[in-house]
């Protein structure tokens, strides 16, 4: 790794913490306690993120770790709770990494439900989330039918330890008095495509990204079904007439124009002639003051231009480069980050997040085209809080696009989930 | 059900039409795009998006009237500013 990008990664995490502890506004707070399957995995963003953009009446945090188990909850709980605004809504969605974890031959069901039964107490005793709703989720399972014979011999026994944790945290439910959402059940009953078990993740039990959508759904069902409740009425109530108002406002201001994506500027790609696959833009640094800095693609001197990151495939890299003096910054755009939006299925959102290259690799990109009654527009977030204090910075995004075999490939529908 | 695709099976992208991309910074309310439902249409799946050409004598109607209901503080200040801009 490049040493220079050593102090960006740091940042990017002391952002993240900060805006998890937003002030409340009003609206219930939905806390989710997760493990690896609530965790922002590959390109996209866990399924928590997901629950809060379509739900934009709750206010849904999350403390998800790929390692967490129901043990170093149980032993970090007060912590955890004592970070947190007054509750209205807790998920806990863990076991995952307590059934397939590669020590799995420690796997103890009895031990797992004690240290879930010492959670739940523990949440029902803190002021932050005495009076909230809890809910337990069941594990998603680990299926041998989904194991490849590497997985099946490391993780021996892992679905008989999944079914253990999965009847333990049952039985704890019943204890408790908590709402049980058996998503161990839900996705082993399921055999879509013919296997034991719904195909959310590539070998069983862990959730891919393109899986993700598919938990946010699961777990947004049965939270509709359990509507969290404000904890200050009046607050909510005036978060809500703000929130209305403030849609009757870009409804007005849609309306009363064309109709297409509000734009400042145009910057051309211009080939660097040292690196023939490279495009460089440059843009002036007032463009990136903020937190963000949202950039709508299009194809330019030919009909297509692809955007966004082929992972370790040399097809396309897009990232926006920050020089100030010798530093420089690099910001990557992420596949969560982007998407594409089609004029000629002016009705269909075409999620990034969604796009599959590849059965081994996560590779994604979206193709720009400039082509009459068939515009494909990509567009794009930088996250600009690495940069946050640093000044007389350089700003350009950097384009590659290399031709492989004489060819680039468009990413497959056929890889997409239903909508 | 998802299908999967041997990628060798892929409809190989012609080179010779990929080129430099143009980029434009997005801007208002615009920014606020969901990545993961935004239409041609839509911003997130319902509201619309909010540039080309702009109907002026409709939107500042549109605006005053709005202004009118008064609305919350800080969203009457995003419609000043709107209507500002709009003139």
């Amino acid at each position: 790794m490049n040493p220079r990008c050593i102090p960006v990664l740091v940042a990017l995490l002391a952002a993240s913490l900060s805006a998890f502890a937003a002030e409340p506004d009003g609206r219930p707070v939905v806390l989710v306690i997760g493990d690896n399957n609530a965790s922002p995995h590959g390109s996209s963003p866990g399924w928590p993120a997901l629950i809060a953009k379509a739900n934009p009446t709750w206010d849904v945090r999350s403390v998800s770790d790929p390692k967490q188990t129901i043990t170093s909850v149980a032993a970090n709980i007060d912590t955890i709770l004592a970070a947190q605004p007054p509750l209205s809504s807790v998920i806990l969605f863990l076991g995952t990494q307590d059934a397939a974890a590669e020590n799995y031959a420690k796997v103890d069901a009895k031990a797992a439900a004690e240290s879930m039964s010492k959670i739940i107490k523990a949440i029902k005793a803190n002021p932050n989330s005495k009076s909230a709703t809890i809910t337990l989720s069941t594990a998603m399972p680990v299926i041998n039918a989904r194991l490849d014979q590497w997985s099946k011999e490391k993780y021996k026994d892992s679905e008989q330890h999944s079914d253990a944790i999965a009847d333990a945290l049952r039985t704890v439910a019943t204890a408790e008095n908590t709402p049980l959402l058996d998503t161990h059940k839900w996705a082993k009953d399921d055999a879509q495509d013919g296997k034991a078990g719904r195909l959310l993740g590539s070998i069983g039990w862990q959730v891919r990204d393109w899986g993700m959508p598919a938990i946010a759904a699961h777990v947004g069902d049965f939270l509709k079904k359990n509507e969290p409740k404000p904890l200050d009425a009046a607050k909510f109530a005036n978060w809500q007439k703000e929130f209305a108002a403030n849609q009757q406002l870009e409804t007005i201001l849609a309306s009363t124009s064309e109709g297409l994506v509000s734009v400042t500027g145009e910057y051309p790609g211009k080939l660097v002639p040292e690196k023939p696959a490279y495009y460089i833009i440059e843009l002036p640094p007032e463009l990136i003051a903020g937190q963000t800095l949202n950039v709508l693609f299009k194809a330019g001197d030919k009909p297509h231009a692809a955007i966004g990151n082929a992972g370790n495939r040399p097809f396309a890299h897009t990232t926006l480069i920050v020089t100030a003096g010798d530093a420089e910054a690099k910001i990557p755009l992420k596949a969560a980050d982007w998407q594409t939006i089609d004029e000629a299925t002016p009705d269909r959102a075409v999620d990034a997040s969604r796009y599959r290259f590849n059965m081994q690799k996560m590779n994604y990109f979206g193709i720009a085209s400039s082509e009459a009654g068939a515009r494909r527009w990509v567009l794009a977030r930088f996250d600009l809080s690495p940069l946050a204090g640093k000044k007389n910075q350089r700003r350009q995004i950097q384009h590659r696009s290399r031709r492989r075999h004489g060819s680039i490939r468009s990413p497959r529908q056929s890889h997409a989930l239903p909508p | 059900m998802e299908v999967f695709e041997a990628p060798d099976k892929v409809t190989p992208f012609p080179h010779d039409k990929i080129g430099a991309p143009v980029a434009s910074i997005i801007t208002g309310q615009d920014t606020q795009w969901d990545d993961a439902a935004a239409t041609w249409r839509t911003r997130d799946g319902k509201l619309g998006w909010s540039g080309g050409k702009i109907d002026t004598a409709k939107r500042t109607a549109a605006l005053k009237e709005f202004l009118a209901t008064n609305p919350p503080a800080s969203i009457a200040k995003k419609a000043q500013a709107a209507l500002a801009e709009t003139k």
